[in-house]
C-alpha cells in the first residue's frame, strides 16, 4: 500500500478514532487502527469492541492499494507533531514508513488477519435527525449519567423517538436531564436505546461542519450513526431504564424565574464555604429574592442574596450546589430559566424553553 | 514553665472501666476488679489498679487473669453505663477545646494551641481538667501535655495513674531516648522482634540509626519511626474521627458444632452491626467475618458489595452468603465468631428520584426494630433466620 494524503485531514482523523481507544487493553491489536486504501479513498477503523468507528478519508491519492494496521497512539503523535502539508505512507509487509520532507517513521504494524470485523452499517432504513439538534441532546443530557457504576442502566443515556419528537434522558437517580426536540416522524416509528455516555462523546466530537444531517440505525443491540464522513456502532447498555415520566413532577407550589448566569454565580459564592462531607446549600425562596446560605462546622459559613421572581409559596429547600450548577452551565448565561418546587423533600423542576427539563432532589435538611 | 508553640494533650481515663465499677460499688473499692465475662473463654476488659499490681491487664484471657489474681473479684461489664460517664468526661473536653480527637471511650487528644488566651497556660489548663473529671465523675485520669500526639502519649502513660506528664525539650533530650520502643504506636511483636534482633531497644537507639539505618529493618516505615524517635510527628488532632469499620464478635465457652448454631449467632451479630451503622449515621461496602476454632487458628472471609447499606436485611445475606460459602466447604467447630462492616460511607442525605421499594420497606422495618430495641432493648425482638 502507497498513499499520499493531507497531513491535516489525517491528523483530524486519527484524533477522532483514538478518541475511543482504550488507554489499555488486554488485545493490544485494540490500540491499532486498521486502514483500507482503495480508489481514491482510505477507510480507517477503530474500535474498543463497545464502540466501534469507520471514518472515510476521501481525496487520498492512492499509488497503491492495499490494508495495514498501525499503532494508532504513535501515529496520532507523528501526525501531530509534523507540520508538512502531506504526508506519504508507504507499507512493506507490516511495517509502515511514514516520510515526510524532513522526517521519516517506521511504525511495526499488526497483522490484520487480528484486527476485529466491524460491519458496515446497512445502506437502507434508518432515522433522519438534525445533527445539531442531536449534538444538543448529549449535550444537555449526559452530564446527568451515573459515573459511578451503581445501578448499570443508569450509566446509559436513553434514546428514544416516538411521536414528533426525539429525546434524550440522562440520570444517576438524584438527579435527571431530559432534552426534547421535534422531528418529522411519517412513518411513526417508535424506538429506546440505552447508549454508553462515552459512545454519545465520541458522536459529539465526530459531527462535523459539513454534517446537517445525521442517521441513526437501530438495531438488536447496537445503534448505528452514520455522518458524512464516519460511521459509528454503538452497543446498548443492558438492563431497564427506570420509568423516568413518574418522577417528572407536574405541579407545583412555587415558581422561581431568574437569569442562568446570575443563579450560578450566587450558587458558586456561597458553596465556597461548603465541605467534601456537608455539600449542601440551602436556599430561601420568597419576597422576590432568593437567599442562599451554607454552613459548614470545620469550614464556616456564607450568605449571599439576589433578586428573583418568585410567583407561589415561600420556599426553603437544600440542595447539592454541584447538581444545580451541573444542570444550569449547559445553558447560556443570559437566559431566564424556571425553577419550580414544591416543598423541601420533592423534587426541584428546572425548564428552559420548550426541550430542556432537568429535575434535581434536594438534601434531606432533617438529616 | 514555658509552653511549647503547638500544644497537644493526650488524657487518659485510669483503669476507666474498673475505676466506674469501684465508684458504683464502695465495697470494691481498694480491691482487685477485673471486669469482663467469668466464663473460662472470657476476656479481661479492664483490670482495677490493685489487680494490675499482680500482672493482670485488659485483653488478657480471664483464666489468666486469674491465676494470677485468685481473689480478684470479677464484674460483667455495663456498656451503656461506660457510656454515659464517657460523654460526661468528653463534654469536660469540649469546654477546653474544640479540637477533640476521641480515641476511645476513655482517651482522647485535645488539641489546646489556640486556647491559651482563654485558659492560660496548659498546664494549668490540664489540671484543671483534671479537677473537674474528678469532681464531676469522682474519677481520676493522667495528662500528658506535650507538642505532638505522639509525646503527649507516651506523657500520660508516664505518671499513671492520676498523674500528669510535661513534655518539653528537656524530655526530648533526656527522657524520650530511655523508653522502650515497646512504648512506640505502630510497635507490634513483629516490628519489635526485627527491631530487637538488630539490637534496638530504645527510642534513643532508634533516633541513633535514623532514616537510612533504620531502612533495612523497616522498610517503607523507616522514615515515620526515624522522627518519632526524635520526638517528631504532625499528625493533626482531628475532632470528628469517622469509624473505619464497625462490628462485633463472640466467643464460645464451648465449640459450636454445627453451621446452624453459628448461623443463628450470626444474625444476631449482623443486626447489632447493622443498628449501630444506623445510628452512627453509616452505611456500609464490605463485610469480614471472622471465624476462629479450638486451636486458635483464625480464618477471615470478606465481601464487598456494590451499594452502600445500612439495612440488616441486605447486610444479613452477604454475611450469610459468605458463612455458607466456607461452611459448605469446610465447616469445622467454631470458637469466636465475628463480623465487621467496612468501607465505611456516610449515609446520603441527598434524597433520591426513584424509590427503591425494596429498600423503602425494609428501612422501614429497621427503623421499627431500632425503636424497639432502644426502648426495651436488644432481647426484645428477633428476626427469624
Amino acid at each position: 500500500m502507497k498513499i499520499r494524503c493531507d497531513r491535516k485531514r489525517l491528523s483530524d482523523a486519527f484524533q477522532i478514532l483514538t478518541g475511543i481507544i482504550p488507554p489499555r487493553s488486554v488485545k493490544p491489536v485494540l490500540q491499532h487502527v486498521k486502514l483500507l486504501a482503495q480508489g481514491d479513498t482510505l477507510t480507517m477503523w477503530s474500535t474498543d469492541l463497545e464502540i466501534s468507528l469507520r471514518f472515510r478519508l476521501d481525496g487520498v491519492l492512492v499509488e497503491e492499494e492495499g490494508i495495514l494496521v498501525i499503532p494508532a497512539g504513535r501515529m496520532t503523535s507523528i501526525l501531530r507533531e509534523i507540520t508538512d502539508e502531506s504526508v506519504v505512507l508507504e507499507t512493506t509487509d507490516q511495517t509502515c514508513q511514514v516520510v515526510c520532507e524532513n522526517s521519516f517513521f517506521k511504525l511495526l504494524g499488526w497483522d490484520p488477519e487480528d484486527f476485529p470485523e466491524i460491519p458496515a452499517l446497512p445502506e437502507t432504513g434508518g432515522f433522519d435527525v438534525a445533527a445539531e439538534s442531536l449534538r444538543e441532546m448529549i449535550r444537555k443530557t449526559t452530564f446527568a449519567a451515573a459515573r459511578e457504576k451503581t445501578r448499570y442502566a443508569l450509566n446509559g443515556v436513553l434514546l428514544h423517538i416516538g411521536g414528533e419528537a426525539i429525546e434524550m434522558v440522562a440520570t444517576d437517580g438524584r438527579r435527571l436531564a431530559r432534552y426534547v426536540v421535534p422531528v418529522e416522524n411519517p412513518d411513526a416509528i417508535e424506538r429506546r436505546a440505552l447508549l454508553p455516555v462515552k459512545g454519545l462523546a465520541q458522536l459529539e466530537k465526530m459531527i462535523r461542519p459539513q454534517d446537517e444531517m445525521v442517521r441513526l440505525y437501530f438495531e438488536e443491540n447496537m445503534v448505528g450513526i452514520r455522518t458524512y464522513a464516519a460511521e459509528l456502532s454503538v452497543r446498548q447498555v443492558e438492563g431497564a431504564f427506570p420509568d423516568f415520566e413518574e418522577v417528572i413532577p407536574k405541579s407545583f407550589e412555587s415558581r422561581v424565574t431568574a437569569t442562568a448566569g446570575s443563579f450560578c454565580s450566587a450558587l458558586r459564592k456561597v458553596s465556597i464555604m461548603t465541605s467534601d462531607e456537608t455539600r449542601a446549600v440551602r436556599i430561601h425562596f420568597g419576597d422576590g429574592q432568593a437567599q442562599f446560605s451554607s454552613k459548614s462546622t470545620d469550614v464556616g459559613e456564607s450568605k449571599v442574596a439576589m433578586t428573583t421572581n418568585v410567583e407561589g409559596k415561600d420556599q426553603e429547600v437544600s440542595f447539592n450546589p454541584d447538581f444545580l450548577l451541573e444542570g444550569l452551565r449547559v445553558l447560556p448565561d443570559d437566559v431566564e430559566f424556571h425553577l419550580d418546587l414544591t416543598d423541601q423533600s420533592s423534587p426541584g423542576r428546572i425548564s428552559h424553553g420548550e426541550g430542556y427539563t432537568y429535575v434535581v432532589m434536594p438534601i434531606n435538611i432533617e438529616g | 514553665m514555658t509552653a511549647p508553640a503547638r500544644c497537644v494533650l493526650h488524657v487518659d481515663m485510669d483503669a476507666f472501666f474498673a475505676s466506674i465499677e469501684q465508684l458504683d460499688r464502695p465495697e470494691l473499692r481498694g480491691k482487685p476488679v477485673l471486669v469482663g465475662h467469668a466464663g473460662p473463654r472470657g476476656v479481661v476488659a479492664a483490670a482495677s489498679y490493685e489487680a494490675r499490681k499482680f500482672g493482670c491487664h485488659s485483653a488478657q484471657p480471664m483464666a489468666v487473669a486469674l491465676r494470677m489474681c485468685p481473689r480478684a473479684v470479677v464484674v460483667p461489664g455495663r456498656g451503656r453505663r461506660y457510656q454515659e460517664v464517657s460523654q460526661r468526661v468528653f463534654s469536660i473536653f469540649r469546654d477546653f477545646s474544640p479540637l477533640v480527637e476521641p480515641i476511645s471511650l476513655d482517651e482522647a487528644f485535645l488539641d489546646l494551641t489556640g486556647t491559651r488566651e482563654l485558659f492560660g497556660d496548659p498546664v494549668e489548663a490540664a489540671e484543671a481538667i483534671r479537677r473537674r473529671i474528678r469532681e464531676e465523675t469522682g474519677l481520676t485520669a493522667s495528662v500528658g501535655v506535650a507538642p505532638n500526639k505522639f509525646l503527649a502519649k507516651l506523657g500520660s502513660d508516664e505518671n499513671k495513674p492520676d498523674g500528669i506528664t510535661v513534655v518539653t525539650d528537656h524530655e526530648i533530650e533526656n527522657w524520650l531516648p530511655t523508653l522502650s520502643i515497646r512504648k512506640m504506636w505502630g510497635v507490634g511483636k513483629a516490628t519489635e522482634a526485627k527491631l530487637t534482633s538488630a539490637g534496638v531497644r530504645t527510642i534513643g537507639d532508634l533516633a541513633r540509626l535514623g532514616e537510612t539505618g533504620l531502612a533495612p529493618i523497616l522498610g517503607r516505615e523507616a522514615g515515620r519511626f526515624a522522627r518519632l524517635a526524635r520526638g517528631l510527628d504532625d499528625r493533626a488532632v482531628t475532632p470528628r474521627r469517622e469509624p473505619k469499620s464497625v462490628g462485633h464478635e463472640r466467643t464460645f465457652e464451648v465449640d459450636l458444632p454445627t453451621p446452624e448454631d453459628v448461623r443463628r449467632i450470626l444474625l444476631g451479630l449482623v443486626e447489632k452491626t447493622a443498628r449501630r451503622l444506623r445510628a452512627a449515621g453509616m452505611r456500609s461496602r464490605g463485610l469480614t467475618l471472622k471465624i476462629r476454632f479450638g486451636n486458635y487458628e483464625t480464618i477471615t472471609r470478606s465481601r464487598t458489595f456494590r451499594d452502600a447499606t445500612d439495612a440488616t436485611d441486605e447486610l444479613w445475606r452477604e454475611a450469610k452468603a459468605g458463612f455458607d460459602a466456607w461452611a459448605d466447604a469446610s465447616f469445622r467447630p467454631v470458637r469466636l465468631i465475628g463480623v465487621s462492616a467496612g468501607h465505611l460511607e456516610r449515609a446520603d442525605a441527598q434524597l433520591g428520584l426513584f424509590p427503591d421499594a425494596r429498600r423503602e420497606r425494609s428501612s422501614a422495618v429497621d427503623r421499627a426494630t431500632d425503636a424497639i430495641v432502644a426502648k426495651f432493648g436488644s432481647g426484645a425482638i428477633r428476626r427469624g433466620s
